[in-house]
């Protein structure tokens, strides 16, 4: 594969000097052991493509664009690739041309178990497909191609294992996080917080190590935010596993400790709708309190008190604050969404749909959902079918 | 949403819709945390993509911001209220006249109409008319909802009892046995007259939340019930009724439910005839160093007594009466009291207990023994 030095925004090759800092991690026992035992250099992670799961299904009139740009292993041109099918939104496309990639680097279909070479651009492809496979939630896939990584500690994953100039780990921090929250879509979901607490750990460590070497502020800053990630990836996993007071205790924490006022405001609002969806009505109260403290006029918080209005079974109260922010040309999905919602729990099926239409482009999820439920009340069958097409 | 056409075969000009409002609840969210300092870039490109195709403005926060319709009609628990959307869609091309809309909730006892606003509508071609309705569920069971139209064509614990004293403890266990987590807002004994209560709790580690009760949980709420009159304990057969358990929850959204109880009865103690009540006594004495022990002794009996008071010494020897012995303490009508003191000399140290004390009603001969009436710390 041939490989450009050129600087480009996004970059898998980026420059092992520029950001040496980020690829900082403390030497895991395996690495030790075998840098004592000085045996000769050997390959302990064997990635590869699962052939069960090869190609994701496409749509046709990409097809050719898609061979334009994976016709062969040319790595400026996948890369461009992989750059404009996630920017058309084509996770699924974006994924085949992982696969592509990756088979021309060795690490493709039954190469699972075979040695291939470890790089920089192997690494961060993984993380690349990893991340699209979350997000396609295919996570059957997922587990089993992350596998091959095992607990991330082999010494082949860290630059010093085979090399004298570069030290650090080839393990990019977001196939970290992915490691860590993955075993929440395996049979034995507890043990994604036992992950992400040693990951919670070692980051910790990471910032307290940076600190005393008295590093550049930009690197400890940079390993802070990391260990913010960390910690709000605990904090929505507990949530997702159904523990909502653990879960909202950690993220109190989370949210004490935060320097940025918005941030703070985006937080408390997050938890106020935790609570809603928990029913825990104190809660709901004190961080919409919160949230009021900083801006009681904004928008948002407009929003979010029509949310606390439908949640009280006050939905005249939630119809005035839609109405205002109607009133304000606060025209977000959101706010439209939630007005349409409204309308229906008093009673104006028809107008709910008409309001939830004005949404453009109509989002696939939620609004598309709610668009079909409300015109499956009040429209005719035919009638709700015209809605859709157009 | 469930969509009852015509019972008969003939083709009807109106559809009947029906829409269980349930609370809206928030769209699940494709949660995902990216690295904020990722060098290749990917990852914030992917992040920001993913955003904008959903709509939602994060991904690493547990809960996003859209609120979703309810999907299913769900099950409904004893205390909720059912609350439904029931729209009459005209599917044909002519309008219709004198639209009477009748909705009944049919459960294995009864069959409870529901208030309909949709009498003597017109609907014109391809509109609808609808309205939303809403029914406290009282009763367990599977509950049906019968919706009709006619129209003319123009062309939704357990109790233990505890007894110390006067005062009565409640124990009431409540379990979620719903498959939602549960918050309690109240959990309140209501009373009767008779009582007044106090709520004992336990404050939560972290108060920012309510009182979660998860599926299957339960959790024991404990309750003082204090007669009002303290003094009238002799009227005790009007206190088997100690009052009513409320309580209301939230569910998920804010959906709300309700439940109270009948009013709990407890079993009143049999006191027999005459019960024998110490006001005061010290709780800790000075060996060799005499104290008074003041009584009250009820008539609980229908009928007048008259009493004596005998003291026998206890066979240990470790308090001894100074007081006399066989002493009348006169004639005692129903439902009054008569006042005693004795003078106790305590020889030995340690936790004593008072016993001896034996009153003798000269009128039917009988004797009444009261024994462990109250310890004292003899130091």
């Amino acid at each position: 594969m041939r490989v450009s030095a050129n600087p480009k925004r996004y970059m898998l090759n980026y420059d092992y000097a520029e950001n040496q800092h980020l690829l900082y991690w403390p030497e895991s026992v395996r690495l030790k052991v075998a840098k004592n035992e000085h045996k000769k250099i050997m390959q302990y992670t064997m990635p590869g493509v699962k052939d069960e799961f090869m190609r994701s299904p496409i749509d046709l009139r990409f097809q050719e664009t898609f061979n334009k740009f994976f016709g062969q292993n040319d790595f400026e041109m996948n890369q461009k690739g992989l750059v404009w099918f996630i920017k058309k939104g084509m996770l699924e496309a974006t994924l085949n041309g992982t696969t592509d990639m990756l088979t021309w680097l060795g690490q493709g279909k039954d190469k699972a178990g075979r040695p291939s070479e470890l790089t920089q651009v192997t690494m961060e492809l993984w993380t690349l497909r990893f991340e699209l496979l979350i997000n396609l939630r295919m996570h059957a896939q997922l587990l089993a191609e992350l596998a091959a990584f095992e607990e991330m500690d082999a010494p082949d994953l860290f630059y010093q294992y085979s090399s004298t100039e570069k030290t650090g780990s080839l393990v990019p921090f977001n196939l970290r996080l992915i490691h860590a929250e993955s075993l929440r879509f395996s049979p034995f979901p507890w043990k994604s917080l036992i992950r992400i607490e040693q990951l919670w750990t070692t980051v910790e460590t990471i910032v307290a190590h940076f600190r005393s070497k008295n590093a550049p502020e930009k690197h400890i800053s940079d390993w802070e935010k990391r260990l913010d990630t960390v910690k709000c990836l605990y904090v929505r996993v507990l949530y997702e596993l159904g523990e909502y007071k653990q879960a909202m205790s950690f993220m109190e924490n989370i949210r004490i400790g935060m320097k940025s006022v918005e941030e703070q405001v985006i937080v408390s609002r997050a938890m106020m709708r935790m609570a809603m969806q928990a029913g825990d009505e104190k809660s709901m109260n004190i961080y919409a309190e919160k949230a009021n403290q900083y801006n009681s006029t904004a928008n948002e918080m407009v929003l979010h008190k029509a949310l606390r209005s439908i949640f009280l079974g006050a939905y005249s109260h939630a119809q005035d604050y839609a109405s205002r922010l109607q009133s304000a040309n606060y025209s977000t999905p959101q706010s439209i969404n939630t007005r349409a919602i409204v309308q229906l729990y008093t009673g104006n099926a028809v107008s709910s749909v008409e309001t939830i239409s004005q949404i453009k482009p109509l989002l696939a999820g939620p609004t598309t959902t709610n668009l079909k439920t409300l015109a499956e009340l009040c429209y005719s069958t035919a009638a709700k079918d015209e809605l859709l097409i157009r | 949403m469930t969509d009852i056409q015509s019972a008969t075969g003939a083709q009807q000009l109106l559809a009947l819709r029906v829409m269980r409002l349930a609370r809206p609840k928030f769209a699940q969210v494709k949660g995902f945390n990216s690295d904020p300092v990722d060098p290749t870039g990917f990852s914030q490109m992917l992040n920001s993509k993913i955003c904008e195709s959903s709509g939602e403005t994060r991904h690493d926060l547990p809960i996003g911001e859209y609120l979703i319709a309810p999907q299913m009609f769900e099950n409904i628990y004893l205390g909720e209220t059912f609350t439904f959307y029931v729209n009459v869609v005209n599917d044909s091309k002519i309008g219709v006249v004198n639209v009477n809309l009748k909705c009944e909730l049919q459960t294995s006892t009864q069959r409870v109409p529901l208030t309909c606003s949709v009498q003597d509508a017109k609907i014109d071609a391809g509109s609808c008319e609808g309205q939303v309705i809403s029914h406290e569920i009282k009763e367990i069971g599977q509950h049906i909802l019968i919706c009709a139209v006619n129209y003319t064509t123009q062309n939704g614990e357990n109790i233990a009892e505890d007894n110390a004293n006067q005062d009565v403890y409640l124990e009431a266990q409540i379990e979620n046995t719903s498959n939602a987590d549960m918050f309690m807002e109240k959990v309140e004994l209501e009373p009767s007259q008779h009582y007044k209560v106090s709520n004992i709790m336990n404050k939560d580690e972290f108060d920012n939340c309510g009182s979660l009760l998860k599926p299957k949980d339960v959790r024991q709420f404990l309750f003082c019930l204090s007669p009002i009159d303290v003094h009238n304990t002799l009227g005790h057969k009007d206190l088997t009724s100690i009052g009513k358990l409320d309580m209301s929850w939230r569910t998920s959204m804010g959906e709300r439910g309700r439940l109270q109880t009948s009013a709990l009865q407890r079993i009143a103690p049999g006191y027999g005839d005459i019960r024998l009540s110490v006001e005061k006594t010290p709780s800790c004495v000075s060996a060799k160093t005499p104290f008074q022990l003041n009584c009250r002794l009820y008539n609980c009996s229908e009928r007048a007594l008259d009493l004596k008071l005998n003291l026998e010494q206890p066979q240990n020897n470790q308090l001894i009466f100074c007081s006399p012995s066989g002493v009348s303490l006169g004639q005692l009508p129903p439902s009054q009291h008569v006042d005693f003191n004795l003078n106790i000399f305590p020889v030995s140290v340690g936790i004593q207990s008072i016993s001896g004390i034996r009153i003798t009603d000269t009128l039917s001969m009988r004797n009444y023994d009261h024994d462990d009436i109250a310890q004292v710390f003899v130091s």
